[in-house]
């Protein structure tokens, strides 16, 4: 249950509802500021050198990239992984705290939601250009068509294209119809007539009568409430197309919760990085308070521990299955051996670090927040590459041990969905309203008026 | 042509629960209250209900699970069953599709249903414009009946005036 006393205030400064409106708008109705710009540039350039990188892939194939016949899956599933992991928090977020009534969501669901759209398309991107025939893509769509054939239902793979195009779609349509009503606030106050116009074929002809209040809390209830269950379906699948195989390292029931808990953990670390910025930039302190920050830090702190002790436990089970191959991949591949680097790095960075969060003074301190935040998305990062690369380097068979490397192409398509992110963020702190307005009044006065 | 509405203006959202609980003692009905956000005392005040929950269950129960269902026995079992390493057609794997496709189907027909239900859409007319309703202003519409005397309206102003309403229009 919800208790104010214990989470503090809300919104600081006694604002009106007309402040919150002013003041959550402020940035689309000024000028964006220099950085904006200089990002922006950055994002863009990123973004066309990942374009290029994928057009060479197309034209002269997947032989550009440092796969192997045994590491048949390098950078661009690491990456898709890692996107994906990112998406899951704005749904995560929004969703879970919306259903446990916690009203602290109300600063931040926005940008989380918006973070995952772009996180999502990022990933969408590498399991396409992966295929290297990209325009047969289709081919995985149950269609009729003249093959005669329909798609392999007990494939992980087609569950991932199932579940992975579900949450795009449902993670969009959740960020959009939260949004209908502030689009119309937006529309109502722009003095130009273009703007008006665009906004008001945006807000789909939002009024904001009693009746449509209704409907639109017990749909977003509804679609919030189904979109619950898809978070932790969609990285379930994912941990499944490792699951279901036989590798050393990937054979193992844990992945689904694993799977589901790290994503979690990097999107709300991106969460983070991503409320500091715009708390400092865009001067909205009063509602990204200091507590918004120690609530995320904290449920930093304690999914950190669930990591630690998932990696734990995949050690354990390794040595107490007996297994070579399993004990090989772990004690002389991952904490040992050529990937050892990989393997510290991943659980310094996401096991041990965000401890450093059970410190007040570190959670109260805007530099260390966003370090760490940084840091725990490099870790998830070598998590990753660590359950590639690790057990497909190195399997049954040692003639066929190899190592892995990514080539330049590889490295420019990641920068890319690094750039696609960043202009697309970019673009949503510049011209869509950055916070839920209609739901910040709803928590205004109840959780913040006279308690400043 | 619609009636012309005696519109009360509010600034707070408690006096408009006060004013709404007024009017409705003296026997006079609300069209219709614009907020800037939901408001769930006004839902009750007004006695307001919507069945979109029970449509989206039935959209789950018979486009999503036996829809999805139909779907995957039809082209797996009785269209093109594939023989992939002995396993039977119809498989427990089943159940990962039809759980996320019940999600999708549910979720796109319960979007469809509030637009449609609540005449929403890209570029949709807004059926009520007033300077405020979406950034800080409450209003209470009341329809201004041919039947409403001097002293209906008299009223009714005063009600609104008494409950603390900042501004009484005619619209």
């Amino acid at each position: 249950m919800y208790n104010k006393d214990v989470r503090g205030i809300l919104i600081k400064g006694n604002k009106s509802y007309g402040d919150i409106t002013s003041e959550v708008l402020a940035s689309q109705e000024k000028r964006a500021p220099l950085w904006w710009y200089f990002a922006m540039f950055v994002g863009s350039v990123m973004f066309l050198a990942g374009i290029w990188a994928i057009g060479e892939t197309i034209i002269k194939g997947i032989g550009l990239w440092g796969n192997n016949n045994s590491v048949a899956w390098g950078w661009a599933i690491i990456n898709f992984v890692w996107w994906i992991g990112i998406g899951h928090a704005g749904t995560a977020f929004s969703i879970f705290l919306l259903v446990l009534r916690q009203k602290w969501r109300t600063s931040i669901n926005r940008a989380a939601e918006a973070m995952t759209v772009f996180a999502v398309l990022a990933a969408g991107l590498f399991p396409v250009i992966h295929m290297g025939r990209i325009w047969d893509a289709f081919f995985i769509l149950p269609y009729p068509n003249t093959r005669g054939l329909w798609v392999n239902y007990n494939s992980p793979l087609f569950w991932d294209v199932v579940a992975i195009s579900t949450y795009l779609f449902t993670s969009a349509a959740f960020w959009y119809f939260g949004m209908i009503p502030d689009l119309a606030t937006v529309r109502d106050r722009s003095k130009s007539k273009i703007k008006k116009q665009i906004f008001h074929i945006m807000s789909f002809g939002w009024v904001g009568t009693a009746k449509s209040w209704l409907r639109f809390e017990v749909t977003a209830l509804i679609v919030g409430g189904l979109a619950a269950p898809l978070v932790i379906a969609v990285h379930s699948i994912v941990s499944m197309d490792f699951a279901t195989s036989v590798f050393p390292g990937w054979h193992t029931t844990i992945f689904p919760p694993y799977f589901v808990i790290g994503a979690i953990f990097s999107g709300f670390a991106m969460v983070m990085t991503l409320m500091i910025i715009i708390r400092k930039e865009f001067k909205l302190g009063d509602f990204v308070t200091d507590s918004h920050l120690e609530a995320i830090a904290k449920i930093l702190t304690f999914i950190s521990l669930i990591m630690g002790t998932a990696y734990a436990t995949e050690i354990f089970i390794a040595w107490y299955s007996g297994v070579d191959a399993e004990m090989y991949t772990f004690f002389h591949n991952r904490i040992t051996g050529d990937y050892a680097v990989q393997f510290w790095t991943m659980v310094t960075c996401n096991a041990i670090i965000p401890q450093l969060f059970w410190f007040k003074k570190i959670r109260k301190n805007l530099v260390w927040l966003f370090i760490i935040s940084i840091i725990i998305n490099i870790g998830m990062w070598f998590e990753r590459f660590n359950i590639v690369v690790t057990s497909l380097s190195k399997d049954f068979l040692p003639a066929n041990w190899v190592e892995y490397s990514a080539t330049t192409t590889e490295v420019l398509i990641y920068a890319g969905t690094i750039g696609l992110f960043i202009v697309g963020v970019l673009l949503f702190m510049r011209f869509i309203p950055m916070m839920a307005m209609n739901e910040l009044k709803m928590v205004n006065k109840e959780t913040s008026i006279d308690k400043n | 042509m619609e009636n012309t509405r005696i519109i009360g203006v509010y600034d707070d959202e408690k006096k408009l629960f006060a004013s709404i609980d007024s009017i409705q003692e003296k026997g006079y009905e609300i069209a219709d209250v614009i907020t800037p956000f939901a408001i769930e005392e006004i839902f009750e005040k007004l006695n307001l209900k919507t069945n979109i929950n029970i449509a989206a269950f039935l959209y789950a129960l018979f486009g999503g699970v036996i829809g999805v269902f139909l779907f995957l026995y039809y082209t797996a079992v009785f269209d093109y069953p594939l023989n992939i390493g002995g396993k039977p057609p119809l498989s427990l794997t089943f159940i990962v599709i039809i759980f996320v496709g019940t999600i999708f189907v549910t979720v796109l027909l319960t979007l469809l249903t509030f637009f449609i239900r609540d005449k929403k859409g890209p570029g949709a007319k807004e059926h009520f414009q007033y300077p405020g309703i979406t950034d800080d202003k409450f209003l209470i519409l009341i329809d201004k009946s041919p039947d409403f005397t001097d002293k209906d309206v008299k009223g009714i102003n005063k009600i609104l005036t008494d409950g603390g309403a900042i501004k009484i229009d005619e619209k």
